[in-house]
Formats: structure tokens, sequence, C-alpha cells
């Protein structure tokens, strides 16, 4: 035989209470509501806080649509604010259109003159291709430290270069020849 | 004993406004300026009374509905109806600049309405009386400060609910949070409010809310 405790039935009306709320607004399932409703017509208690619960719902239903209602010279003044401003907006973006046409044109004249002169030196810096000799010793020229100046880089040619190398045309392709 | 309340089952996504919405939306895509005017028409009152149940204060809610008008002029082309209603996109963008509103004013100040008494009052129904007037007025008012003793995050629940009509389901999207989040604010928000109101300003609410 199962007995029904206090504690039982406190942690019922508990339990109750905490779904009033869904109860009123429409969202239990059937059966849940069934639940409810039975206990309702049993616990005095229950009942009065639905009762509260109910009467919240009815005063906010009442009161919250009308807080703040606006008067027609509150309405009319913010669409005059709402104009001006959207008018300002419409006329900077006009006034800057110009003015955005004129920079992208300069950015594209600066970028066209870039090109062309990167273009030109290179054409004019090109160089005929040098004799083995000067390849050969070109690619003996290696940077080196100095032993004045540590740490500053420097162009030496080393030992290895003989000025009968220097002269003397050789079958054997300059290193940057070699690579692909 | 099953008691069965009627709630009444209010959406923000009623089809015939919405296809109004649409028109008036593609009419002021086109340029058209007496449009515009009519969206704001349309529009401009709940936004007004949305920013006011949400800051209290008439000056800052003017300057909200403002802000979020022509931001929403400005950005019509954005709003895709597939992902939602105009008017919950409406709120959400009026939740967010009463958000802004809130934290640029975190001192402490003096609004000016109250020194000029320009405050906003509700307006009673006009077949009133004027005692019931007063009566409807100091209603009003008991309810505004309930309000304001609610935290931000239960005020903008409650307000959407009751204020403005919507589902929990248009709420959650409003308010970027699960639907059982907003259940369980507007929830803590009776709760808060009933503990907040006293036994005169209950029997006070009384004479109209069960009305």
């Amino acid at each position: 035989m199962f007995l029904r405790t206090d504690d039982d039935k406190t942690m019922r009306c508990r339990d109750i209470r905490r779904q009033l709320h869904a109860y009123l607004s429409g969202q239990l399932t059937p059966a849940q509501r069934l639940r409810i409703g039975r206990h309702l017509a049993q616990c005095e208690r229950c009942y009065a806080a639905f009762q509260a619960e109910l009467a919240t719902v009815r005063h906010l239903e009442a009161y919250l649509p009308a807080l703040g209602r606006p008067s027609a010279a509150q309405l009319a003044r913010i669409w005059q604010n709402v104009k001006a401003q959207t008018r300002q907006t419409s006329a900077r973006r006009a006034d800057s259109r110009p003015a955005g046409a004129l920079l992208t044109l300069t950015l594209a004249l600066v970028c066209a003159a870039f090109i062309f002169r990167g273009s030109l030196s290179i054409a004019v810096a090109a160089p005929l291709p040098p004799s083995p000799a000067i390849a050969r010793a070109t690619a003996t020229l290696l940077f080196t430290e100095t032993p004045e100046s540590p740490g500053v880089a420097s162009i030496r040619p080393t030992a290895s270069l003989t000025a009968a190398q220097a002269r003397l045309p050789s079958a054997a392709p300059a290193p940057s020849a070699r690579k692909p | 004993m099953a008691r069965r309340v009627a709630h009444p089952a209010r959406s923000a996504r009623d089809p015939s406004e919405e296809a109004r919405f649409q028109d008036l939306i593609a009419r002021c895509q086109q340029g058209d300026q007496a449009a515009y005017e009519a969206l704001y028409n349309a529009v401009a009152s709940d936004i007004y009374r949305l920013a006011y149940s949400l800051l209290l204060h008439p000056q800052d809610s003017e300057d909200v509905v403002q802000e979020v008008m022509v931001y929403v002029f400005r950005s019509l082309r954005q709003f895709d109806p597939k992902r939602g209603s105009f008017r919950t996109w409406l709120y959400t963008i009026t939740v967010s600049r009463c958000r802004n509103a809130r934290r640029r004013k975190w001192l402490p100040t003096v609004a000016l309405s109250s020194l000029l008494s320009t405050k906003s009052e509700p307006r009673a129904p006009s077949s009133q009386s004027p005692e019931a007037a007063v009566a409807w007025r100091d209603a009003c008012e008991s309810i505004e400060r309930a309000l304001s003793k609610l935290s931000p995050r239960l005020r903008e629940a409650v307000v959407l609910r009751y204020g403005q009509g919507l589902t929990y389901r248009e709420m959650a999207e409003v308010l970027d949070c699960p639907q059982k989040t907003a259940e369980s604010r507007v929830r803590l928000a009776h709760e808060a409010l009933r503990n907040s109101l006293s036994e005169v300003e209950l029997g006070l609410l009384e004479e109209f809310g069960s009305a």
C-alpha cells in the first residue's frame, strides 16, 4: 500500500506551480493540462497561486499595450527627423559619387604609370648576354663579410678567381646558366 | 474541475499585414516616397511603444524610433522575408537599439522630461469618466514602476509577449535565444512583478485589468 506523505504533496505542488505559466499560455499537452486541472480542483493553495498567475497575465495584457502610446505630434516630429536624416544621407552619397570616381581614376592612372615605368626600366636595365668569361667571373663573386665591418655584406672576389681564369673562355656554362 | 483559460493567440506574422508590408517595401525600393511614409505610419507607433516600454524614457524612445526607421529605410534590400516577418525584423533592430541606448546611458542621468513634466502618459480610453481616467493613469504608473524594477532581459521578454503580442517562437527569434529561455524569462518576470506590486496597486490593476 503506497502512503502519500506531506513531502510528496509539497513536491507535487511545487511542480504544479512551476507549470502554471505554461498551463495558462497553452504550452502543455492535453494529458499535462488534465493533470494540473485535477490538482487545482483539489488543492486550495495551488488554486490561489493559479488565480494570482491569471491576474498577472490579465493585468499585463490590459496595461502593456497601452504603455507609451505616442501622440500624433510625437510621431510627426520623429517623421520629420527621419526624412531630414534620410535626405542628408542621400545628398552625402550623391556628393561623394564624383569624388569617388575621381579617386578611382587617379588610382588607376598611378597604377598604370607604375606598370609602364617598371616595364621601361626592365627593358633598359636588361643587359646583353655576358661573355662566358665574364659569366664565370660573376659566378665566383660571393657575398662575404668584410673584416672591417662585420655584419655588413659586401661583394668581394674570392681567391679562386685568377686573371687567367677571368680571361680564358671555358666550355663549362656559368652556374646561373646551369640552373633551370 | 478543470478551468480553461483562453489566452489570445496573437502573432506578429499576420499574413495580410505581411503582404501589405511586402507591397510597401517593393514600392520603396522603386523610389516611391509615399510608400516610405506609409511604411512609417504602419509601424512607428508600435516601435515607439516597444522602445518606451524598454527604456521608460520618452526622448530616448523617440531617438530609438528615428534610428530604427533611418536604418530600416537604408537596409530594406537586406530584409529577407524567407527568414522571418518584417515586424520581427523591426523588433529585432529596435531591441538591439534599445540595448545600445541603455549601454550609452550607464551613468545615472536626470531625464529632462522629468524636469519639464513632458513625460509620456498613457492615455485613458476616451469613454472613461475623469475619476476613472485618473485611476487608469495610476494603474499604468504602477505597472511602469514595477517594470522599471525588472532586469532588462526580463523586461524585454514581458514587453514583447504582452505589449506586442509575440508568440514564444517569435520572441526567441527577436531575443536570439531558445524558445524555452523566452518562456522561462516571462515566467520569472511574472513572479518579479507580483512581488514588486503592493496590495493597493494590485487592487487598482484589478479594476481595469479584469474588465
